[in-house]
């Protein structure tokens, strides 16, 4: 069966919700497989390194399971999820990437494999390194608005920040890295 | 129409969102600067689409699992009751101590300082109201039980 057609026969998350409140035991591991790979991805950006970004996952997922009967069923579950998830990350974020970047220069000077991306694309270690210089709160824009595909309106949501802070945020974000992204654009499109 | 009007509307401007785009394509087409930031987005854009980000590990359902199942007994929370019970155990210990000799009961922050300072810590962080020896006791029998 596709990704797409299981997807389709997945109770809603809120049908989950409330039979992992009421103590099916399933119910959690039906959500985890669902948001695992968004909340993965989020933590990557993030942190950009994999192993902690594992690390960081695991913690959300924990976190969501002990937080779910505070779950109000007022927004989007994938709303409040990603709400715990970029909390979590940005928590963490200043800690986890000091120690990327000291195994970033470990690889740098050969003494060691740092986990690293686990891709080996030149493309998405660029892009990832490029992210990696945007603080925070603008990585966690990126990652909202081009990986996870949220709205405007929605990134708004999760952050709890106004419409306007988020395409400001967008806006400095992207000069940001315009100068670092643009040798890997020129190259991938040539 | 002025430049931070155009950055505040890019967005919708490259998304086709825009009512009326005139004034807007009007500007870029006078604003280098503005046209190259909206370039600039464009570009960055391709970019954050074709790059990849690994999957998740496979390792990552179990982990969960398994601290899920421990009641969310995180590490640092297993140190924290296993602190306790070291307390206790030294608590009892003094107990013992004290009663096997002929001199009169001492305070039990006393006993404890002597015996174990590091466990009267603890101690004190757990039981703070516990101010003698006799219910100190009782307390420590009641977690051993």
């Amino acid at each position: 069966m596709s990704e797409r057609a299981e997807q389709a026969m997945t109770p809603d998350d809120s049908e989950l919700v409330r039979r992992h409140l009421s103590g099916d035991p399933e119910a959690f591991r039906a959500l985890y497989e669902k948001y695992r790979e968004k909340v993965f991805a989020s933590c990557y950006r993030i942190v950009g390194e994999y192993e902690a970004a594992a690390d960081l996952a695991q913690e959300v997922f924990v976190k969501i399971h002990g937080e779910l009967r505070r779950f109000k069923f007022e927004s989007k579950f994938s709303t409040w999820l990603f709400r715990v998830a970029v909390n979590h990350a940005l928590n963490k974020a200043s800690e986890v990437t000091r120690h990327a970047r000291i195994h970033e220069k470990i690889q740098k000077e050969g003494r060691g494999d740092p986990g690293g991306t686990k891709e080996g694309r030149p493309l998405d270690d660029h892009v990832h390194r490029a992210i990696r210089e945007l603080s925070p709160k603008l990585r966690v824009i990126i990652s909202l608005r081009y990986l996870d595909g949220l709205s405007y309106e929605e990134i708004a949501e999760v952050l709890e920040i106004s419409m306007g802070t988020v395409k400001s945020r967008l806006f400095l974000a992207h000069e940001t890295l315009r100068p670092l992204l643009k040798d890997v654009t020129l190259e991938n499109e040539g | 129409m002025n430049c931070e009007l155009f950055r505040d509307r890019v967005f919708d401007l490259l998304e086709g969102t825009l009512g009326d785009r005139a004034p807007f394509e009007a500007h870029r087409a006078s604003c280098p600067a503005c046209a190259e930031a909206t370039r600039g987005i464009e570009a960055n854009e391709k970019a954050l689409a074709a790059a990849r980000v690994p999957l998740a590990p496979a390792s990552l359902w179990p982990a969960i699992a398994a601290r899920i199942s421990q009641g969310r007994a995180l590490p640092f929370r297993r140190t924290k009751i296993a602190a306790g019970l070291a307390a206790a155990a030294a608590l009892l210990l003094s107990v013992a101590l004290f009663f096997s000799g002929p001199h009169a009961k001492p305070r039990l922050d006393v006993v404890i300082q002597e015996v174990a300072p590091e466990a009267g810590r603890t101690m004190g962080a757990l039981v703070p109201r516990y101010e003698d020896v006799d219910t100190a006791t009782a307390m420590a029998d009641t977690l051993f039980r």
